[in-house]
Parts: structure tokens; C-alpha cells; sequence
């Protein structure tokens, strides 16, 4: 009765880390689906779905950041980017090291791997949903894979 | 041996067959030539494979789908109540808020329905299907031939009434798109007028009904419920008329139905 509801929680549990955020998050995205449904033209209620989930969890990331730091920020340290493996492994300590190093990620490299590689949206449908040109989805997806592969190396998982 | 396109962002491209058509040859060629290249891909391909191992689809608790499920509905604009396939649910969702936008419609003074972009669509939709000559994808006056059409081809079975003793023959029918979902477009003629309605379910506890006509780009549409079904009908045809032929569609759609009768 709820589809999409899975890949919408799976992207806002794996932007905000935590289960119960991740519960709060999709619920506000779907009311506001439900709200501002009007504006909705398009043929893909997935991608546009998602679209709000992503705005959710952005917005509930720079609240958060805001009340811990106050203070603009560039995109490498958004919130994730100053967690060292030591961190990230308190923050998870069951989870997979690719797991953690995918939850140390920048937010905007965080998002595109889960997008891509998770949800196997297309580079449009990432432009959309994130709302960067495909240029920077690609190039994003390509740093966020070396960031990823150099965490795999170090810690000797990969050739 | 190293390459300096070993940390070129189009390999991920390539990876992801994103790339131009023409780029994607330049990388086949190239990776046949260029060992650090494949290599890379290699890993690349690893990582993927890796990543889906250890970062499974995450799903929410059955207590937090239920606290959902009831929030939504208790919203002004309900979700349809009636039990949808799963990968439908976009569609329905559509459905559910498009009722809820034409339900308000008819309580909107003056400019009726003035910035509503159902409205919008459903005249696009006229537009379009007179213009580009594709009104009907099956072209039969038979209700008997277009009903079953639609068979296999929708999640619905749209009731077809036959209205040609009314004057309103039916010319076919086809399938649309209204609010990102599928809908059955119904097309009747009243003269040299063409009538394009198009429905889709709407909840089964739906009283028959009809909204106040709309004018829009030159247009008429009217809304209305019957036989549990949401539909819009619009036309060149005159106000009067059109609020004729949906008086007598609701009727032959859903005999005996309070307020379709």
C-alpha cells in the first residue's frame, strides 16, 4: 500500500545514519508528497518522491549542523567529512567497514553513491532528485568512488 | 605502468553506460589498450558489487509503516482506501491527491479551478490528442470492442457506457497520462466536437457527483464520480452540453447510483 517507501527510507537512512531520523525524515517527506502533489508533473513518482526525501534529510543535516557549529560550511565539511574511521567506527560498530566509509562521506558524495549504486537511479534522475547539472553527478560519483576505493585499500578488503 | 585517464571522471561515466555514445567507443578503445585503465575498471566494478553487498536496502519498522499509513490518511487529502498492487502505489498515490484536488475545485469561488495544473493536463491532454492524431489507439463505436481493450492494459476495468441514442457516439478510446498515471481516455463526439474524458478509480466509498464547469484555454471541463471512478471530461463543446453529456455518462456508467440517476 506504501510502495516506494522502501527505496525512500533506504536513502534517508543511509543520508542521516539513524533509524529513528530516518523514520522521522519519511514521514515528513510524504506529507509533504501529499501536500504539494499539485506541482507534481512528471512521469517518474519514484525520482520525485525521492526528490523530497533527499530535501528532507538535507534540511534536517543543516539544522542539526547549525545547532552544533553555527557557521556557513563548504561542501567537503559537511557534516560526516571530519569523522575519522576511529568515529565512524564508534558511530557503527556493526556495520561493514564500506559501510562506514560510505557514512563518512560528504553529504553530497554520500548521497550520489546511495543513489547510484544502491538505488541504480540514472545520472538524470540523480541531477534531478540532488538538483546539480550531470556533469557534477558524474564527477561527484567518480570522487566519492576513489575516496572509497582508497578506504578499501587501506584497510587491505581489495587488491 | 600508469595512465592519466585512470582518474577520469568518464571512466565512472563508462562504468555506468552514461557516457555520449561516442565517448563510451573512445573508452572501449582505449580500455583495450590500456592495462591500468582495466584495472581500474576492475576495481570500479569491485566496489560496486561491494557496496550493494554491505549496504543492503534498509526498511522501516511495521510500526512506523502502520503510524504511517494512518497519518496519511487521516490528511485532508486521503490515499485511495481501496487495495492497490505495490508498484502501482505511485500511481495511486497520484490518484488519491488528484481527487483531493478536484474535490476542492468545486468549492473555489469565482475562477474555478484558475492555477490548478490537473486542469492544466487534462487540457494539454485534449490538446494533444487532437493535434498529433492520436485520439484513439482503438477506434470503435462498439462499447462492447472498447471496454474490453483496456483489458491488460490498465489496473481498472473503466465502465464505457454507450451513449449514441443520447447523441453522444462513442469514437474509441485510448490510454493517457494524468498526474503521472495511467488513466483510460474515453472519446466521444457531439457534432464536430470531440469530447475527451478520462478516468481513472477513485475510492469505492465515492458518492456520484460533478463539479461546476471549468473554462480554460477556450476549453470546458467538468469533474465528477461514478461507479466509483474520478474523471474529467473536456471539450470545445458548449458549458451546457458538456454538463449534459456527464449527466448522462455518470447515468449510463452507474445506473441506479444515488446522484448519478
Amino acid at each position: 500500500m506504501l510502495p516506494h517507501l522502501g527505496a525512500a527510507f533506504t536513502l534517508a537512512r543511509y543520508l542521516l545514519r539513524e533509524q529513528a531520523d530516518a523514520e522521522d525524515a519519511v514521514q515528513e517527506a510524504y506529507l509533504q508528497a501529499l501536500r504539494y502533489f499539485a506541482g507534481f508533473r512528471g512521469e517518474n513518482p519514484r525520482a520525485w518522491l525521492l526528490t523530497i526525501v533527499r530535501r528532507v534529510c538535507y534540511g534536517w543535516i543543516e539544522r542539526t549542523r547549525r545547532q552544533a557549529w553555527a557557521g556557513p560550511e563548504m561542501v567537503d565539511d559537511l557534516p560526516g567529512a571530519g569523522d575519522d574511521p576511529e568515529t565512524a567506527f564508534l558511530h557503527g560498530e556493526r556495520q561493514e567497514q564500506l559501510a562506514r566509509a560510505v557514512d563518512a562521506l560528504p553529504f553530497p558524495f554520500r548521497e550520489v553513491i546511495v543513489l547510484r549504486e544502491l538505488q541504480e537511479l540514472s545520472y538524470q534522475e540523480i541531477a534531478t532528485v540532488t538538483g546539480v547539472p550531470v556533469g557534477t553527478v558524474m564527477s561527484r560519483l567518480s570522487r566519492a568512488r576513489r575516496r572509497l576505493q582508497r578506504v578499501l585499500e587501506a584497510e587491505g578488503m581489495e587488491g | 605502468m600508469t595512465c592519466e585517464h585512470v582518474s577520469d571522471a568518464g571512466l565512472s561515466g563508462y562504468v555506468d553506460s552514461e557516457l555520449p555514445p561516442e565517448q563510451q567507443r573512445w573508452w572501449e578503445q582505449h580500455l583495450a589498450q590500456c592495462p591500468a585503465c582495466r584495472a581500474e575498471l576492475a576495481r570500479l566494478r569491485a566496489l560496486g558489487a561491494a557496496l550493494k553487498r554491505q549496504m543492503p536496502p534498509r526498511e522501516p519498522s511495521s510500526a512506523f509503516r502502520e503510524d504511517l499509513r494512518r497519518l496519511l490518511r487521516a490528511e485532508p487529502a486521503a490515499l485511495p482506501r481501496r487495495r492497490i498492487p505495490l508498484p502501482r502505489w505511485g500511481a495511486a498515490l497520484a490518484a488519491g491527491l488528484v481527487f483531493a484536488l478536484g474535490f476542492g475545485l468545486g468549492h473555489r469561488a469565482g475562477g474555478a479551478g484558475a492555477g490548478d495544473p490537473v486542469v492544466d493536463q487534462v487540457v494539454a491532454g485534449h490538446v494533444r490528442s487532437l493535434e498529433v492524431d492520436h485520439l484513439v489507439d482503438v477506434a470503435s463505436s462498439e462499447h462492447h470492442v472498447v471496454k474490453p481493450w483496456f483489458a491488460g492494459k490498465l489496473d481498472f476495468s473503466p465502465p464505457v457506457p454507450d451513449l449514441a441514442a443520447e447523441g453522444f457516439p462513442l469514437l474509441g478510446g485510448r490510454i493517457d497520462y494524468l498526474g503521472g498515471r495511467q488513466v483510460a481516455a474515453l472519446v466521444y463526439q457531439r457534432g464536430p466536437h470531440r469530447i475527451n474524458l478520462l478516468l481513472w478509480p477513485g475510492t469505492s466509498s465515492l458518492r456520484c457527483g460533478r463539479g461546476p464547469t471549468v473554462v480554460r484555454q477556450g476549453f470546458n471541463l467538468a469533474h465528477g464520480r461514478a461507479a466509483g471512478m474520478e474523471f474529467w471530461a473536456v471539450s470545445d463543446l458548449n458549458g451546457q452540453e458538456l454538463q449534459e453529456f456527464v449527466a448522462r455518462w455518470q447515468h449510463g456508467a452507474a445506473p441506479g447510483e444515488e446522484g448519478c440517476a
